[in-house]
């Protein structure tokens, strides 16, 4: 279950924008009874086969053989897709599933969370947007992209970030909360949450996931984290190249190279699971390369996110396949590293670091080798990077002098 | 497969295959396999054998391999050698050789599949294999219903 920035809630962390947006939100209703019984419709939806809106993404990823929400979730109740019909019916949860049948509803509570904690952020990515980083909702209200910025988050509430807390404290088998901001090390309500979990015991029960965007350290946070029970750390980086710090504005390179160290230096000390998280854009792809290789040389694995929906424009594949193929041609080589014949579903086993790298870029060799091309987007990225480098002072050029003709041909 | 309900209603079983070849040098071995209890060899064997069972999805798996009989010569030897173990298409032998247990005369328990004493291999999953496989194969923590 996800409780997302203004409190409203969605069925699955990876639910794509086409899922049915609903008002129904923390401040209106309690969390376990829209889990248990406002889910009712999708529930029998699912059970009777239909296929559901926001479940688009999923299906994507996995025609291209990357690894999907999807996939994530049912190995975590023992299922896969390959042999569906045996380990469903092996799967501890059956009759569970089985009782929802009759009207979609369920007694059971949500065990695996997403929470998205706001927009707090001292970072500018290009591919980001104002719900997600309030340096972006700044940048575009000055522009003029956007009127208003948008509204606080629910967890600054003092009274709803206590109910939320009340409904995990009161989760029997609470497992896994995954934190997203912003920038979740400046997020106040990130360590809230860890201490209060921690005060509660729970820190002995929980596993944390939570991505880093590379700019600042927080050693509190840092030793909170030391005490739960499982640690899943994303750390963000698009390449180890200079464009890093275009695409991602507000980092530095060299400190982003730094705090990446520190971050697997401190990850292996306290055995948590660790993976360097990109998202792959027109202007990062070229060198995402990089980004495979220091993996390799660390011994670490990568998860890049689902192939780029929004902004459209941002999408690698607004490079025309004449361009692609200089990115494929980088990424070939990671794709032999292994010689892996099953898909591996749990990318967090570190033991499997490099058949996963192997994976993952071998999903992005056959994004890019079979999706349509979809460069006619060009000029609107050019609209979008002319209007933020006014106000940021650099130059796209500067970074990508490869793509010089093609950003000129597109209205540079 | 289109929905839950015919999942529901669909028999589900799992294919245990397992094949053992003997060394013949001092004589046939007697060998015998039983799989859940059933068995489905017990004899002298002079070739290479393959016995095919399916069992119910749910039931937990119990593969028995055993030789008797064997005259044990310094010179001339009788074994039987697993050549392979295989689950639903997943081969146990070699990879997974070191979850059986290999009881015998001669009280050797390191991981085998060459059967060189009278004795008996036994590879016991506890669980429904498809969960034994989740674990064995590492595939990471599992949510639990609350019941």
């Amino acid at each position: 279950m996800r409780i997302t920035n203004d409190g409203s809630y969605k069925f699955c962390r990876w639910a794509s924008a086409e899922s049915v947006d609903t008002d129904e939100n923390i401040q209106s209703i309690d969390p376990i009874q829209w889990f248990q019984k406002n889910l009712s419709e999708l529930r029998q939806g699912l059970l009777s086969g239909q296929e559901q809106p926001g479940c688009s993404d999923c299906r994507k990823m996995e025609s291209h053989g990357k690894v999907s929400g999807r996939q994530r979730q049912l190995l975590k109740v023992g299922v896969k897709l390959e042999t569906f019909t045996s380990s469903m019916k092996s799967s501890k949860w059956l009759p569970i599933f089985s009782s929802s049948q009759k009207d979609g509803t369920t007694d059971q509570y949500p065990q695996d969370w997403q929470i998205d904690l706001g927009n707090y952020c001292n970072s500018a990515c290009l591919f980001c947007d104002p719900y997600s980083s309030s340096r972006i909702a700044s940048e575009q209200k000055k522009l003029g992209l956007i009127q208003q910025l948008p509204p606080r988050a629910w967890c600054d509430d003092p009274l709803l970030l206590d109910k939320f807390l009340t409904t995990l404290k009161s989760s029997p088998r609470l497992s896994y909360l995954h934190f997203i901001g912003g920038e979740t090390l400046i997020t106040p309500a990130f360590k809230k949450i860890l201490s209060a979990l921690i005060a509660a015991g729970l820190h002995r029960q929980v596993s944390i996931g939570f991505t880093v965007n590379l700019t600042v350290w927080d050693q509190s946070i840092v030793d909170m984290l030391s005490q739960f029970k499982e640690v899943n750390l994303g750390m963000s980086v698009e390449c180890l190249h200079p464009v890093n710090d275009y695409v991602r504005y507000g980092g530095k390179l060299q400190q982003t190279v730094e705090l990446l160290k520190k971050w697997i230096a401190v990850g292996k000390q306290h055995n948590w699971l660790i993976s360097l998280r990109t998202t792959p854009t027109i202007l990062s792809v070229l060198h995402l390369n990089t980004v495979y290789q220091f993996a390799l040389d660390n011994q670490i694995s990568i998860e890049s996110c689902n192939f780029l929906n929004n902004p459209k424009f941002m999408r690698p594949t607004v490079l025309p396949q004449i361009y692609r193929q200089a990115v494929i041609d980088k990424l070939q080589p990671f794709t032999k590293l292994t010689s892996h014949n099953t898909q591996l579903i749990n990318t967090r086993d570190p033991n499997h670091y490099q058949s996963q790298l192997c994976q993952d870029a071998a999903s992005y060799v056959s994004y890019l080798s079979t999706s349509d091309d979809e460069s006619h987007r060009l000029p609107e990225l050019i609209s979008y990077l002319k209007k933020t480098e006014s106000i940021r002072n650099n130059s796209v050029l500067d970074y990508l002098p490869e793509y010089e003709e093609l950003f000129r041909t597109a209205g540079y | 497969m289109k929905n839950f309900s015919e999942l529901l209603a669909t028999d589900t079983f799992v294919t245990v295959t397992v094949t053992v070849e003997p060394i013949v040098f001092n004589g046939d071995p007697t060998a015998w396999v039983i799989i859940n209890g059933r068995k489905l060899y017990h004899n002298r064997l002079s070739f290479a054998m393959s016995i095919s069972v399916e069992v119910p999805v749910l039931d937990p798996i119990e593969i028995e391999i055993g030789m008797s009989d064997k005259i044990y010569n310094q010179h001339l030897e009788t074994a039987l050698v697993i050549r392979s173990v295989c689950i639903d298409n997943f081969e146990i032998v070699p990879n997974y050789t070191h979850l059986a247990r290999y009881q015998n005369e001669r009280n050797i328990d390191a991981p085998t599949s060459y059967l060189g004493f009278n004795g008996v291999w036994i590879l016991s999953t506890v669980d429904p294999f498809y969960r034994w496989h989740h674990r064995v194969t590492g595939q990471g923590w599992l949510l639990e219903p609350n019941t």
